[in-house]
């Protein structure tokens, strides 16, 4: 988990962020999924990080990979219910607009639909709070 | 059909099986834990997971921890298809851009997640003391 709340601390995370989401972004460039032409867990894993992206809002609307995120809806478990829904709200494609930004990008405010996120993300919070 | 149960609701890492067991079609029972209330820290939920933490799963009497040992093993078992290509370096390259975004992304995102956590209103619920 993550450090707790300093200037120092998120100093160094949005840092480590700069530096590292460029390095993923390059990894999704012309593929449709992580690992190329299919969905696999790497999917799953790695994208459901971006859950965290709009609780510390950070914004990732400016959305570039339209083909990847049109992609990720036609998975079959993301036509189901309420999985599907966060999905679209997540909006968690099109990271390099935002990080070409860097610093300032990080800090901009969270779009619409991140705060439908914060309201389903409260379960962390007493966790965090505990640390 | 397997008995599965996840422990945790579709906030955080707890999003992962989520997805998975949406992606493979297996109904499964969901528990939400108060952390507020210290649910987590129950003797109940440590003997499942004695990290206290979220996600869990307990499928047909196994217990599983950490999210992506838990899609892992889901996509192993009922339909091999998610988990790649079937190649030694398939799977080794899975597991590259897994840790990548866990050791790199994840707990950087969770940094700047607490500042707001903490601005929010404490609770006012009794939280069981930590034995020493």
């Amino acid at each position: 988990m993550g450090r707790p709340a300093s200037a120092e601390n998120e100093a160094a995370a949005t840092e480590a962020l700069n530096r590292h989401l460029p390095i993923f972004e390059a990894q999704l460039a012309g593929k449709d999924y992580v690992l190329g032409a299919d969905f696999t867990v790497a999917d799953i894993v790695t994208r459901s990080t971006f859950n965290y992206a709009e609780l510390a809002e950070v914004d990732l609307s400016a959305t570039v990979h339209h083909g990847l995120d049109e992609a990720l809806r036609g998975t079959p478990g993301l036509r189901q219910g309420e999985t599907g829904l966060i999905m679209d709200a997540l909006k968690i494609t099109g990271l390099r607009k935002t990080y070409e930004g860097g610093v300032e990008a990080l800090k901009a405010p969270a779009s619409r639909s991140a705060r439908v996120i914060s309201s389903r993300c409260s379960a962390p919070t007493a966790r965090a709070r505990r640390r | 059909m397997p008995s599965i149960t996840i422990y945790g609701g579709r906030s955080g890492s707890s999003f992962r099986p989520h997805w998975m067991l949406a992606e493979l079609g297996l109904p499964y029972e969901t528990k939400t834990l108060d952390f507020a209330a210290g649910e987590n820290r129950s003797p109940e939920y440590l003997a499942i997971n004695p990290a206290g933490q979220i996600p869990a799963m307990v499928y047909d009497g196994l217990v599983l921890t950490e999210s992506a040992a838990i899609v892992q093993y889901l996509a192993e078992k009922h339909d091999p298809k998610f988990f790649g290509p079937s190649s030694i370096e398939a799977h080794a390259e899975s597991l590259r851009w897994q840790l990548f975004i866990l050791l790199n992304i994840d707990k950087n995102f969770v940094t700047l997640c607490y500042k707001k956590w903490a601005a929010r209103p404490r609770p006012r619920t009794k939280r069981p003391r930590r034995r020493r």
